[in-house]
């Protein structure tokens, strides 16, 4: 078996006509936790998004499991998707549904378990993010920790291959954000998946993954075991993880001279 | 000239984005109607839909179609009285609802009040990542969302249309028969006699 279950090789992305990536390659081992990390907009989530096959590249290709991920038909790209489950950075829980129906709503959507057998592994699952208690509240009743919880039940309702998160610390007190960091590890090795983390929590981050991948510029950076990247000497790894506001990445958004603006 | 160039360049970007806007609505539609199996193998998920865009519907409809009735009525009824005809009031307040007040009022409410619903919730599922997120489970958002949605609404209208001029004429009936006093029988039978359905 193939040791790297997902690999980005030589893969170029943009929106318009600038170049969000360029020529990236990544590697995603079997049974780790990844990590991409990055300043706003560099592109992390549209990463995510072109694993799962939203997006197109624009050259280059994403493979899972040894599969080009933009060549598949609607079938393959189905039979994909089925083996990932995705944390968004707000839950994205369904508002309409309660919180039992949000993690039933994928067996219910791609099995034909019977009603017993889907309870039991919805309060199973419920259970393994410790909120069985509230499988009766409406999305629209939790705090923003425990719909992140929900929504990690909801992901891994299928027992996904692969789990990704997208941004799951942003706006998350201390407490919600330990227990989110535990869950991502122990679920990761409880089920045997492969995670990828995109976010730019370095304490948290550091403090669990396998692997981080730093980006910057449209291409990756920096990359390594947390270890490695600590005792790295290069300019935007020390000033992202020292969070030096002034470095390789400038205070100042590029502009004309301050005079000339200002008609001086 | 340059002049000339910038209006023509500005008038071949607005067509062009006008040109590929039409062309997503005709992608959706098409996209709506290769997903529509789906909404009616799970016939659940129409029904509710049908719950919230027509039953929910129901109040704003019946009420206006009530007042406009009786609008119909009042007013029929002085114009017909002057030329002696205040028993054609049945006929005219009928037709005028059957063939043109009620599909058009009907859809107008129904545009303004499921219409917006639906938008303001289909907007709010993809601000909030949700049709992502189904995207992402292998559900299709426009299996899932929009085709119940589309048939729920295709279901519903008829039966609203058909509620409105129903009512309507009961709020004519009610001005020109219960308080002017227009001759009971007279309402009805007209009515009957000349409303034809191949007229509608």
């Amino acid at each position: 078996m193939d040791e790297n279950l997902i690999s980005i090789n030589n893969l170029s992305f943009g929106y318009g006509k600038e170049l969000l990536h360029k020529d990236i390659n990544m590697q995603f081992n079997r049974g780790k936790v990844s990590a991409i990390m990055g300043g706003s907009g560099c592109g992390k989530t549209t990463i995510l998004r072109l694993i799962g096959g939203q997006l197109k590249p624009n050259s280059g290709n994403v493979t899972v499991d040894g599969k080009v991920v933009h060549e598949q038909g609607r079938e393959g790209l189905r039979n994909i998707r089925r083996k990932m489950g995705m944390l968004f950075q707000h839950g994205a829980l369904f508002t309409d549904l309660s919180v039992y129906e949000n993690v039933a709503f994928p067996m219910r959507e791609h099995t034909d378990l019977p009603e017993n057998v889907i309870k039991d592994l919805v309060l199973l699952k419920l259970n393994a993010v410790g909120l069985r208690g509230a499988h009766k509240k409406m999305p629209a009743e939790l705090s923003g920790g425990m719909a992140r919880r929900v929504a990690l039940a909801r992901a891994i309702s299928l027992d996904p291959d692969i789990i990704m998160y997208d941004e799951p610390f942003a706006g998350l007190d201390p407490i919600s954000m330990a227990v989110i960091c535990d869950l991502i590890r122990s679920l990761n090795d409880a089920l045997g998946a492969t995670s990828i983390i995109v976010t730019h929590d370095v304490a948290e981050t550091f403090s669990f993954a396998d692997y981080i991948y730093f980006l910057a510029d449209g291409g990756v950076a920096a990359e390594g075991s947390p270890k490695q990247l600590l005792a790295s000497k290069l300019p935007f790894v020390k000033q992202f993880i020292h969070s030096e506001k002034d470095g390789p990445v400038p205070f100042h958004a590029e502009a004309p001279s301050y005079q000339s603006d200002l008609s001086l | 000239m340059n002049n000339i160039l910038n209006i023509l360049e500005k008038l071949g970007a607005s067509a062009r984005s006008s040109l590929s806007g039409l062309g997503s609505c005709a992608r959706l539609f098409l996209l709506t109607m290769i997903y529509s199996s789906d909404s009616f193998k799970r016939f659940n998920l129409t029904i509710k839909e049908i719950y919230f865009t027509g039953v929910l519907s129901l109040v704003i409809i019946i009420v206006s179609a009530f007042f406009v009735g009786m609008v119909l009525g009042l007013q029929g009824y002085y114009t017909l009285e002057k030329y002696g005809s205040s028993e054609a009031i049945g006929v005219l307040v009928a037709l005028a609802l059957v063939r043109e007040l009620g599909p058009v009022v009907t859809a107008l409410l129904f545009a303004g009040r499921a219409g917006t619903a639906i938008t303001a919730e289909i907007g709010l599922m993809k601000t909030t990542e949700q049709l992502s997120a189904m995207e992402m489970m292998a559900v299709s958002p426009i299996a899932r969302i929009v085709a119940p949605r589309f048939w729920a609404g295709m279901i519903s209208m008829p039966i609203l249309a058909t509620i409105f001029s129903m009512v309507g004429i009961l709020g004519g009936y009610f001005i020109a028969v219960l308080i002017i006093g227009v001759d009971d029988g007279a309402f009805w039978s007209q009515m009957q006699a000349n409303v034809i359905f191949i007229m509608i």
